[in-house]
């Protein structure tokens, strides 16, 4: 199998250590492109769509395989495998990716030099007292249904309606693929995927060094969870940015940049 | 630093925000502020997801912001709004992100409250849902249509008036145009041949009239067999009354012509075979005769049918024969054998009878039949043969072979029981003078009269037979002593001595000489008796004729 066609690889530059960005749930790689510009000509910078997000492959989707983290984890070591890349890659992940990272770095020793880890949480859920995920199992049962909202009512009902075109009409197309999750089932799938999976056990494991970039004011991912993994991953550092939201690649990429740049100048621990 | 808000945006019937790039409220309007109760101006450090409930909040981080950062703005998106201590709301959310010149961004946000517009959408949603089902259902129908016109073996097609296809099956595209053209569009001329449309077009011309036609037409396969086909044209009648065309149901009748020429020539078989049947029901209830029934047993088929064949029992076999007939009817499912049956005038005739049982075409009922031929003349033209054959012509008494037969019978029974028999030999005294001058007729008028006398001095269970010229033999079956015996052969001496009346001749004198043998130790044969009686007859003529002697063993 393509894995390059199948997870939509794109590769810029081919000078310099390999920084690999993985997405989160309902992005796609486009996401990081205010982030690629400042290590273009210093690194070779690989990116990529999860299978079911972005313009991967729709017809590589097996519900079984992507309805845990393990399969989005299996992915990413395929695009590595695709690429010849068993060591010295630097993973730059946002929100689930983190979690998808730290279970690929398990599966794989050796493969990453570090990881920037950008509004991690390894559980989305509430586990009171101990852990507060933010998150109980009904407010994740209410995104699947509003996602389902949006799915029916704006992408494929309204479109054709109000653009008095018919179903799968290159209108609707376009507006269908503007709702970042191009497809309804398989946005479903890594919702649930993301929003149910508990990563914390892992935590102690994991032997790669992280930089933890905790957004200052953040809904899904709140201080406290980074403080928590801050405590639980070895060797982490913890970076808060001063951002509101979840997304601080694209509503304050500079200070992501900045973050990136400062670890990547600083030496590996012995 | 909050912006000055614009008056105008208080009049806006929508919740109306501004924020920076990161969800931190600039501005918003009266009724946004009415429904997050929050005060004018507004306070630092608001933010659009205090507006939100966690799932609301979680589709804005992982959809909207990235929409917003990759096409700076967002469309008709669903979103829930619950300020604090309110009631959910759902809104359509609009929003559009602006660059600022100092490279920051600033975003505004329309939401529109969706109650009554859900319900709008709702109802649209169901008109499409139901046009949807009716097309799918539509499509379904015709569909199924379609596969059951071509799973017929008939041939189905449709005309219009100017008489080109508009229609055809499977089986109609077969045989009319097998491997070649479509059939659809083609002129009826050109789709059958001018031979064919000759035979049809005046059909379809009236069926186009609006006259419904049915007709058969004959052709042959490519494998040389004859077909019968039945050909229905339809006229289809629009509500106005016109006729747009017509439908065609060819149906191939071939096997249906077959079996009813099959039937038509069992049924003439049936009813002109020779010999008589009788179907019967599995009651015995006759269902159906044929002629030759009627001419045998004088009943019509009106009469017999509804009938039990026992309206034809004689009366002549007991209840064993039948019982040993249904037997074997049961165990071979056949019974054949003769058997007296008795017609409607009250004839007795005998008939050489098969009985089958059968199961109907269906295997579903017992059948019984019974075929028969009336062999009442042949049996009685055997008896006369048989008779014929063991009796003297002239007298009608058992002749020499019958005699033995009887004697053997007699013989065979003296083993096992304490039986007496005799044998009385008997030679006319004087017949040939009577024969030699009164002639041939009269001698052969006289031995009848022997006979008769001879006959009615007996018992039945006696055997009077005659040996030939004027020779007789009496055989005495269990004769109750030798003075019996004695007895009858002294009334045999005096009975032909009697004058004897023969046409015109009276008193024409005979007489006879007896001679008898007994069954004992010595004479246990049937020749040794009529050897004995026979030396004991030459023995009672020597000693003077009209004598009655026994022989010397007995």
């Amino acid at each position: 199998m393509d894995i390059r066609h199948r997870n939509r690889v794109t590769v810029l530059g081919d000078q310099g250590p390999t920084l690999l960005y993985a997405h989160g749930f309902g992005c796609s790689q486009g996401m990081w492109r205010q982030v690629t510009p400042a290590f273009a000509g210093t690194h070779r910078q690989v990116l990529f769509d999860y299978v079911g997000s972005g313009q991967a492959d729709r017809q590589a989707f097996d519900l079984a395989r992507y309805s845990t983290l393990d399969g989005y984890a299996q992915d990413l070591i395929d695009v590595c495998d695709s690429l010849g890349l068993q060591s010295g890659v630097v993973l730059i992940a946002h929100s689930v990716s983190c979690s998808i990272g730290l279970m690929a770095s398990l599966r794989r020793p050796g493969l990453f030099e570090r990881m920037v880890l950008v509004g991690p949480s390894p559980c989305f859920l509430n586990h009171p007292p101990d852990y507060l995920g933010g998150f109980e199992r009904e407010d994740l049962e209410g995104l699947l249904s509003l996602m389902d909202q949006n799915f029916i009512g704006w992408a494929d009902y309204l479109a054709p309606i109000v653009a008095g075109a018919p179903h799968g009409s290159p209108v609707s197309t376009e507006l269908n693929t503007s709702f970042c999750s191009t497809d309804p089932e398989t946005a479903r799938v890594f919702a649930q995927a993301t929003f149910f999976a508990d990563n914390r056990a892992d935590l102690p494991q994991v032997r790669v060094p992280c930089l933890i970039l905790q957004h200052a004011h953040d809904a899904l991912a709140p201080t406290a969870v980074g403080d928590y993994l801050h405590q639980h991953l070895a060797g982490s550092r913890l970076q808060v940015l001063d951002v509101v939201g979840h997304c601080a690649h694209l509503s304050a990429p500079e200070q992501v940049v900045d973050a990136i740049r400062d670890e990547l100048a600083r030496a590996l621990p012995a | 630093m909050p912006h000055a808000e614009s008056p105008d945006w208080d009049a806006w019937p929508a919740l109306l925000a501004q924020t920076d790039g990161m969800g931190r409220l600039l501005a918003a309007n009266a009724e946004l502020r009415a429904l997050a109760a929050w005060p004018s101006p507004l306070p630092e450090g608001l933010n659009l997801d205090q507006l939100l409930p966690p799932a609301s909040r979680i589709l804005m981080q992982t959809h909207v912001w990235p929409m917003l950062h990759a096409q700076n703005q967002v469309r008709e998106l669903h979103l829930i709004l619950r300020p604090a201590g309110g009631a959910a709301v759902p809104v359509l959310l609009n929003a559009k992100r602006s660059a600022q010149a100092d490279g920051s961004s600033t975003v505004q946000w329309l939401f529109l409250v969706t109650h009554e517009r859900t319900r709008f959408e709702s109802a649209l949603l169901e008109a499409r849902q139901r046009a949807q089902a009716e097309a799918q259902a539509r499509a379904e129908r015709e569909g199924f249509l379609q596969t059951l016109a071509n799973a017929l073996p008939s041939l189905v097609s449709y005309w219009d008036r100017d008489l080109r296809c508009r229609y055809a099956n499977q089986a109609q595209q077969q045989a009319m145009r097998p491997g070649s053209a479509d059939l659809l569009g083609m002129r009826m001329e050109d789709a059958v041949g001018p031979q064919r449309y000759a035979q049809k077009e005046a059909r379809a011309r009236a069926a186009l009239a609006g006259q419904a036609q049915q007709f058969e037409l004959q052709s042959v396969d490519a494998q040389g067999r004859r077909q019968h086909w039945q050909h229905d044209y339809v006229p289809d009648r629009r509500s106005d009354g016109s006729v747009q065309g017509f439908f065609v149901l060819g149906t191939d009748i071939t096997a249906l012509k077959e079996s009813a020429l099959a039937l038509e020539l069992a049924a003439l078989v049936f009813e002109r075979t020779p010999q008589g049947i009788a179907v019967t029901d599995e009651n015995g209830s006759i269902l159906s005769v044929n002629r030759a029934f009627t001419a045998i047993t004088g009943y019509s088929a009106e009469e017999a049918v509804g009938r039990n064949p026992r309206l034809l029992n004689s009366g002549t076999h007991d209840s064993r024969f039948f019982a040993d007939f249904w037997q074997q009817l049961q165990a071979k499912g056949q019974w054949s054998g003769e058997i007296w049956n008795r017609r409607k005038n009250g004839e007795l005739f005998i008939a050489l009878q098969t009985v089958n049982a059968v199961r109907d075409a269906d295997h579903a009922a017992q059948r019984y039949v019974t075929v028969f031929t009336d062999v009442t003349e042949r049996w009685r033209d055997n008896e006369r043969m048989r008779h014929l054959a063991l009796h003297d012509a002239l007298t009608g008494l058992a002749n020499r072979q019958m005699l033995e037969t009887m004697l053997t019978q007699l013989l065979s029974q003296m083993q096992r029981a304490d039986r007496r028999l005799a044998v009385l030999f008997l030679d006319l005294d004087g017949f040939k003078t009577v024969n030699d001058q009164l002639g041939h007729q009269v001698g052969d008028a006289l031995l009848k009269a022997v006979a008769r006398r001879l006959t009615a001095l007996v018992r039945s269970c006696d055997c009077v037979a005659r040996l030939g010229g004027d020779e007789f033999v009496i055989a005495l079956d269990n004769p109750s002593s030798g003075d019996e015996v004695a007895q009858v052969g002294e009334r045999i001496v005096a009975a032909l001595a009697e004058p004897f009346v023969l046409g015109q001749r009276e008193g024409v004198h005979i007489g006879v000489s007896v001679g008898v043998a007994q069954y004992g130790p010595g004479c246990q044969s049937v020749a040794e008796l009529l050897r004995q009686a026979d030396e004991a007859m030459y023995a009672a003529k020597a000693a003077g004729k009209g004598r009655v002697r026994f022989s010397a063993q007995a």
